[in-house]
């Protein structure tokens, strides 16, 4: 599911955030014209707006010339792959418009049709330790029935999805509220991640531990280690052994569906 | 055993305060995209780097690749990157940054490199990495998040000193770590005293002779590795080959050295050229008056006159005036009557055969005021390079270098760090008698990102000092042509703490020429047998 192709990726962003795209697969060009929200977003140049919006007049964007092909970049064309810092920024961009959601299935009914209430989200796991996992999964709550689904996401994909409410549809208020809906799911995860052995964490622990034992031998053997930076060692040390498993919301909201 | 949870305890009261007060909320399309592009930036499962995926206009070497996995996997971010001069040390450094950047380990990191190096580090990581990076100036601001590049001399001093120790950093990099290898200096102390998580320590020398080198540069990474320093030393002070191996064993566990013979790289060859000058008649026959004056007096500064006047008049005079005695004053007298040095003629006349960008090296800053001056007479453009340079200075030289001038003339600190892979003709003016020194030189052209054969000219002069120091001993220890690498280690094994000790100590404490020669020839024997020895039986470190 991640994105296969940057170029494709990229044209998709673009046209999303209503730009104007011309695009040439073939040796990776893009020129996109930017509108007035995105090239605030990404283009780095906020005095000029501010001094714009100051003067009452009409900003002009940029157009934006980039290329996914290191060696067709040039004084005007900058060059834009994973890693780079305009990437990140289009990162941060799409993570932060696709957050939070409201949606209803996009259908087309003759009579009047009851809209079922989800509550989705995606959430990454991150598994630090010695090693560093992540995964990304997705969960999904009825909030009428109080159901848990996993790989939800995989199962919206299917259909297809609107922001205002379909007509002859009405959608049905929750039984169960979404604060509630969310603390379910998570109680699910927490309870799945109780179940499993987590081998990973032991040899983590465990190497956490001999490290430790290390530090204490060189502590107790050389006068010259002061408390102070063996507690700072110590510390440090954790930093990077200690078992940890984080949650993360990347996004989520509710969804309405018509099947019961 | 506990595993740390931490829950996400914000989104759900975000959604809600969205839904509540009918925010714009987005559609489906954003929605989608926001799931793929995290789905994106997820750290792989596999043992792989993420980084690679992403710096695909960069040819990585396997050995580099290799290097930066097994710090990262295998020896989880503390390591000594310990690779032979011009490896690209720095590349497998970018690399491991990079990935622990892209897997949201590291924040905050302090890079510490000598000062020259500064701005070359700041836009090696931006061009190659896309790291954004803080070069530490005037008034530096500790506290931010960020990746701040450092000299040491700045940031040991205060107020930087205090405000540096009270953070704590997720990566500390150091640049040419074996400055550190004396646990009684400040610098050390500093480096000790840093609060870090992961730790690169940057080094093409890791093995200086000192078994207690060793012991500090481990003991900066994992403190008690190696145990304590009393019971280390005495244990490992007497090498038996099984405890050679045990030590090993446990170097090998926080450092990585690649050699170039075992790298898949196809090396430029190296030419080597050695260029005998003779003295003019007036030239000799001071030469040989101020060996009278020398031999015998077992004074270090004695063997320096020689040396010194086998590199200019300029360099010799310099030292002259400040030993106001009689002897010296005649001695200056008569240095004043000398024309033009010969060598110095010479090199005008190979630097024309080049005719094309050379380094000349000196070990004297007297030398190449006089050479620039000279080289200048015969409209050859030259710019100078040494170590007293601001950063700002040193790298406006090299680019003047790289873009207008022929000639780069560099004093030893200039030795270390620049990299000037577009030139590839050396000419070592006068020879440093610390062969790890040469290495250093030599590195700074014949390295990675070379695509010419290395051309390396060395000049002596005929019935001198020099001649001896380079026929009898370098050339027989084949200096030029091997790459160093085990050197150091042969030395040590010879209990040779310093060969420039050792060569200063024979030229001063010898009655005669004779007797210098026979000196010198004894001990580029012992290396040379000791160095067959080695690769006979496959030296320790690729054991």
């Amino acid at each position: 599911m991640a994105i296969e192709n940057l170029h494709d990726f990229l044209v998709t962003y673009f046209t999303t955030n209503h730009c104007q795209v011309n695009s040439n697969k073939k040796d990776g060009t893009l020129n996109v014209q930017l509108t007035e929200e995105m090239d605030e977003r990404l283009m780095n140049r906020p005095f000029y707006w501010q001094y714009v919006r100051k003067l009452n007049q009409v900003g002009s964007p940029l157009e934006l010339k980039i290329t996914t092909q290191y060696n067709k970049a040039n004084k005007d064309r900058a060059y834009l792959s994973f890693g780079t810092e305009r990437f990140n920024k289009i990162c941060n961009d799409a993570l932060s418009k696709g957050r939070f959601t409201k949606l209803y299935q996009s259908i087309a009914p003759r009579q009047q049709t009851a809209l079922y209430p989800w509550l989705i989200i995606n959430v990454k796991m991150s598994y630090i330790g010695k090693q560093q996992e992540e995964d990304l999964k997705s969960y999904g709550i009825h909030l009428i029935n109080g159901t848990i689904i996993d790989q939800a996401f995989e199962w919206l994909e299917q259909k297809e999805w609107t922001t205002t409410i379909p007509d002859f549809c009405y959608p049905i208020t929750p039984l169960i509220q979404v604060r509630n809906g969310y603390l379910r799911i998570e109680h699910f995860i927490l309870e799945q991640l109780q179940a499993k052995q987590h081998q990973w964490a032991e040899a983590s622990y465990q190497h956490l531990q001999e490290e430790i034992q290390l530090l204490n031998y060189s502590k107790d053997r050389e006068q010259s280690v002061d408390e102070n930076h063996y507690l700072k060692e110590k510390e440090n040390l954790k930093a990077i052994y200690q078992p940890k498993i984080s949650l993360q919301v990347i996004n989520g909201g509710m969804f309405y569906l018509a099947e019961p | 055993m506990h595993i740390e949870l931490t829950r996400d305890l914000e989104f759900i009261d975000h959604l809600l305060e969205g839904i509540d007060q009918n925010q714009t909320l987005a559609d489906w399309k954003h929605f989608k995209l926001a799931y793929h592009v995290a789905d994106t930036l997820l750290i792989p499962r596999s043992n792989k780097l993420k980084a690679l995926d992403q710096l695909h206009h960069i040819d990585f070497l396997p050995h580099q690749t290799d290097t930066a996995s097994k710090v990262i996997h295998e020896m989880n971010g503390r390591a000594i990157l310990a690779d032979e001069v011009g490896l690209g040390k720095t590349i497998e450094a970018g690399l491991i940054l990079k990935e622990y950047i892209l897997r949201g380990l590291i924040k905050k990191a302090l890079i510490i490199v000598p000062a020259s190096l500064v701005n070359q580090w700041a836009s090696e990581l931006h061009e190659k990495f896309f790291i954004q990076t803080t070069i530490a100036k005037k008034k530096p601001v500790w506290t931010n998040d960020d990746i701040m590049i450092t000299s040491l001399d700045l940031a040991k001093r205060e107020p930087h000193c205090q405000a540096i120790l009270a953070q704590t950093y997720d990566l500390l990099l150091i640049d040419e770590a074996h400055k550190l290898k004396n646990n009684n200096t400040k610098n050390y102390q500093f480096v000790q005293a840093l609060s870090k998580k992961y730790c690169l320590l940057l080094t093409a020398t890791p093995i200086q002779n000192k078994l207690n080198d060793v012991f500090n540069l481990v003991t900066l990474l994992k403190p008690g590795l190696l145990g304590d320093q009393q019971t280390f030393l005495k244990r490992f002070d007497k090498p038996t080959r099984d405890l050679d191996q045990h030590l090993q064993r446990l170097i090998q566990k926080v450092m990585v050295r690649n050699l170039r013979h075992e790298t898949v790289l196809d090396w430029t060859k190296r030419h080597i050229k050695n260029i005998s000058v003779t003295f003019t008649e007036e030239e000799y026959n001071f030469y040989q008056k101020l060996e009278q004056a020398t031999l015998g007096h077992q004074s270090v500064n004695k063997t320096l006159y020689l040396r010194e006047f086998c590199s200019s008049r300029e360099a010799l005079y310099t030292t002259l005036i400040k030993e106001d005695s009689p002897l010296t004053n005649e001695l200056v007298a008569d240095l004043g009557q000398l024309p033009h040095h010969s060598k110095a003629i010479q090199l005008v006349k190979l630097i024309k055969d080049i005719n094309d960008k050379c380094i000349v090296f000196t070990e004297y800053r007297a030398t190449q005021v006089y050479l620039q001056w000279l080289l200048k007479e015969n409209q050859i453009s030259s710019v100078p390079f040494r170590g007293g340079f601001k950063r700002g200075k040193k790298d406006w030289m090299k680019q003047l270098f790289q873009e207008q001038a022929q000639v780069l003339i560099a004093t030893e600190a200039g030795g270390e760090g620049i990299n000037l892979q577009f030139c590839n003709h050396l000419i070592n003016y006068d020879l440093p008698w610390n062969p790890m020194r040469i290495e250093q030189r030599i590195g700074r052209i014949h390295r990675f990102g070379q695509k010419n054969d290395v051309h390396i000219y060395n000049f002596s002069i005929e019935k001198t000092i020099e001649e001896h120091v380079l026929q009898l001993l370098y050339n027989k220890i084949h200096l030029f042509e091997r790459i160093i690498g085990h050197l150091d280690h042969i030395l040590a094994e010879l209990n040779l703490g310093s060969l420039e000790k050792e060569i200063t100590q024979m030229v001063c404490q010898s009655k005669s020429i004779g007797e210098i020669k026979v000196k010198m020839n004894n001990l580029a024997e012992v290396i040379d047998y000791a160095q067959e020895e080695d690769v006979h039986n496959g030296n320790r470190e690729s054991s």
